[in-house]
């Protein structure tokens, strides 16, 4: 049996405690005696406080003590399982660890906290709105989507007895006041794998860069439908880049040549044999704004993942990327949306998923739907933009598309990526495991929730809690009846 | 206790007698001596004639042959009327012995007993029997009287007097005839000091006054354990006490009733101490033996403690 708010009982039984030192130590008036010749009394205090040596009133105590235990129990919501409690570590891995669920098994296969715990990968965090770059995540980000996923899991798994918090993180782990912040949320054990400050792997070089628009070819890009030859995407494309290349001081002979390729209409799956070279950036921008529908990536269980075409038309005002907003009114009719794996949250032991494929947002309508996306693919990596660009629209030049061109014009974020083994600097915060109960809420129906003991568990709580009341009824009489005893 | 249980006392005391402690004034012939002389038949002495003296007491015969004056002296006997007051406040009804299986009097019940005794006692010596009284129901007062049946009376009036009220026993002693014997039995815890001066008054005028002090056992033995003593005729005296407190209780009490003893001693009057375990019938007897039955401890009495007299 399990108490959905264990900390009830624990005030019950403190109450019951107090209850119990009271009846042993009391304060009170002591007998009082008609004595004619009390003037002859030395003047003390009227109270006196005085330990009975021997307990008397036992079944009064008891009462008292069973009704507060009654009471607590009943609130603190007992549930009772047949089934063996379940440890569960949920795996938050930052943008930029590179590998596979196998590797994350093989990392934690020493620590004996979760030796025997279910994994559960929170891979899909990093679809949150709020998730930059590998390079500028913050280790608190983790957070909000690891304690929505877990209050989902022990929601719906009532076996779940407590759970522990796996953060791989790509650079090395620093605890800043937003870490503290949330880390305060999380009611357990947290464990951080990361790798050495000094780790080359972990450390982004900063070098100069040069960024080179090339189109994809005719017969690559253009089948489909046919391109302006003022293509607005383009155009923005080549503007962009020359204000980077500026920024980038792209003049210094030390320059890196990062030559990008800008396909118009070629399908995703086509596309990505076209990266070979190492650090390749090929940007997919459909003509139409619909890349493939991702049939490919669809399972026999009806998930999938990839790009979904939208069956009824829509708009957004907003298409935010790298915390700039180009406010306007987007169609979205015909465009398709991208969603993360339907089981990201409870990969099964058996699946093995590999994270450098894993795609990335990086842009989002303003409703939280994703708008373009990163794909690590080979060497180098495959952007999807699923916007409509409009051919009289200045909008793509405006500032307010910088941040939008930056993220597309950035390089691919492979080089700054960790492999799951180069994690060995472990730190662990916290010593217990967070209790399932902390994640819980309070309206669960008890039958509802894979709870056992029959249709009589949901009445255990109001029994009880008559069972409390009877005996302070009973108590009530009880004291009752002494006091007239007593006059 | 009532009229019908006191046979055992009455047989108990019967012939005893009760003498003055000093000569009584002019009355009726009686048991006790009196202050008078001359006029019975009993010889006593002789003394010479002093100018003045009544001629019809010289002895002429003596005279005839020694040609000497001398007066005849008898001494005269009388009666003197005995008067009760009983304090019948609410602390004299202490200990409550309605639910008392253990023989335990209350201190009203021992001075009703004291008082039937004694007058039965000065009643069988032709002494006028009278009462004052005080209770819940009013003053009382029964004229004294020397006829048959006086004790009985006595005895159903104190029956019917209710313990409690709060009257002043003194207002009625001062009406009690100066002349008489006046036997005051009380605890000394109402109006004590009027009581006294009363009292000193009386004896400086050569009355004779008795003070039996009725003392209960139980407010001499506390009952152990912490309890929370309160005045029955004060409310606002209310004192906890514990085992500790105890030995400062009793210090103060002894102190207390041996400044009375001292008090009323020093102011002519008779003063004994009657305790709720001692019998009545020897409580009687001490009494007018004239023991003084000394009981009081001597200690002495630093302050009187806050009384209501």
């Amino acid at each position: 049996m399990t108490f959905a708010a264990p900390f009830v009982l624990g005030l019950a039984a403190l109450a019951a405690l107090v209850v119990v030192g009271l009846h042993l130590l009391s304060v009170r008036r002591p007998p009082e005696l008609l004595l004619p010749t009390a003037r002859f009394v030395p003047t003390s205090d009227v109270r006196a406080v005085s330990r009975t040596r021997t307990p008397r009133d036992l079944l009064l105590l008891l009462l008292r003590v069973a009704a507060l235990l009654a009471a607590g129990i009943a609130l603190a919501e007992p549930r009772y399982t047949t089934t063996r409690d379940e440890r569960v570590a949920m795996v938050a891995i930052e943008p930029g660890v590179v590998g596979d669920t196998a590797a994350v098994r093989r990392l934690l296969v020493a620590d004996l906290l979760v030796a025997d715990a279910r994994l559960v990968f929170v891979a899909d965090s990093l679809s949150a709105p709020t998730a930059t770059s590998a390079a500028s995540y913050k280790a608190a980000q983790v957070f909000p989507r690891v304690i929505q996923v877990a209050s989902r899991l022990v929601q719906a798994d009532p076996t779940i007895d407590s759970l522990a918090l796996i953060v791989l993180r790509a650079k090395p782990f620093t605890e800043d006041r937003a870490w503290w912040a949330w880390r305060a949320a999380w009611p357990g054990r947290v464990v951080v794998y990361s790798p050495r400050a000094d780790s080359a792997s972990a450390v982004t070089r900063r070098v100069a860069r040069r960024v080179v628009i090339v189109p994809a070819a005719r017969d690559e890009g253009r089948s489909a439908q046919s391109v302006p030859a003022d293509d607005v995407v383009e155009a923005s494309f080549r503007w962009h880049a020359a204000r980077v290349n500026n920024s980038e001081r792209a003049a210094s002979d030390r320059a890196i040549v990062d030559s990008i390729v800008l396909s118009r209409g070629r399908s995703p799956s086509v596309a990505l044999q076209t990266v070979s070279r190492p650090g390749r950036v090929h940007v997919s921008w459909p003509l139409n704004g619909v890349p493939d529908s991702g049939a490919a990536n669809a399972r026999s269980d009806g998930s999938w993942r990839g790009w979904q075409t939208a069956s009824e038309g829509d708009t957004a005002t907003a298409l935010v990327a790298g915390g700039m907003a180009m406010m306007g009114t987007w169609s979205v009719a015909q465009f398709g949306t991208w969603r993360p794996d339907a089981d990201a949250g409870t990969s099964p032991h058996s699946d093995t998923v590999s994270f450098s494929e894993r795609a990335q947002p990086l842009a989002w309508w303003s409703d939280g739907r994703v708008a373009a996306i990163e794909q690590v693919v080979n060497t180098g990596c495959e952007r999807t933009v699923a916007v409509v660009a409009a051919q009289a629209h200045d909008i793509l030049l405006s500032s307010s598309a910088n941040a939008f061109f930056d993220r597309l014009l950035a390089p691919c974020q492979r080089p700054s990526s960790v492999a799951i083994a180069a994690l060995d600097v472990r730190t662990v915060l916290g010593a217990a495991l967070a209790p399932a109960s902390a994640l819980r809420t309070q309206d669960r129906d008890l039958a509802s929730d894979g709870t056992t003991g029959g249709r009589w568990a949901r009445w255990i709580p109001a029994l009880l809690l008559a069972l409390s009341l009877v005996a302070l009824l009973v108590e009530w009489r009880t004291r009752r009846a002494d006091s007239e005893a007593l006059t | 206790m009532s009229s019908q249980n006191d046979g055992p006392l009455l047989d108990a005391l019967r012939g005893a007698r009760w003498p003055a402690r000093r000569t009584v004034g002019a009355a009726l012939p009686g048991a006790h001596r009196s202050q008078q002389r001359g006029t019975s038949g009993e010889f006593t002495e002789y003394r010479l004639y002093r100018q003045g003296d009544d001629p019809r007491q010289l002895d002429w015969k003596l005279l005839a042959r020694s040609d000497r004056a001398f007066v005849r002296l008898t001494d005269d006997h009388a009666v003197v009327s005995t008067w009760f007051a009983l304090d019948a406040s609410l602390s004299m009804a202490y200990p409550d012995t309605r639910s008392a299986v253990d023989g335990t009097v209350s201190k009203w019940a021992l001075a009703r007993s004291i008082a039937v005794g004694l007058a039965a006692v000065a009643h069988a010596s032709g002494d006028p029997v009278g009462l004052v009284t005080t209770g819940a129901n009013g003053p009382q007062r029964m004229t004294a009287r020397t006829r048959r049946g006086t004790v009985g009376e006595l005895a159903r009036l104190l029956d019917g007097v209710a313990v409690g009220g709060e009257h002043a026993l003194s207002p009625l002693v001062t009406a009690v005839p100066m002349r008489a014997r006046l036997v005051i039995l009380t605890d000394l815890l109402g109006d004590a000091d009027d009581l006294l001066r009363v009292a000193a008054q009386r004896s400086a005028a050569g009355a004779i006054v008795e003070c039996v002090h009725v003392v209960a056992r139980k407010e001499l033995e506390l009952p152990s354990g912490a309890l929370l003593a309160r005045d029955p005729e004060r409310a606002s005296v209310e004192r906890s006490m514990d085992r500790r407190l105890h030995a400062a209780y009793r210090q103060q009490f002894d102190a207390f009733r041996a400044e009375r003893a001292q008090q009323w001693r020093a102011s002519g009057a008779g003063y004994a101490e009657a305790r709720t375990d001692v019998s009545a019938t020897r409580l009687v007897r001490q009494i007018i033996a004239g023991s003084g039955l000394d009981v009081v401890p001597a200690v002495a009495a630093p302050t009187t403690p806050a009384g209501r007299g």
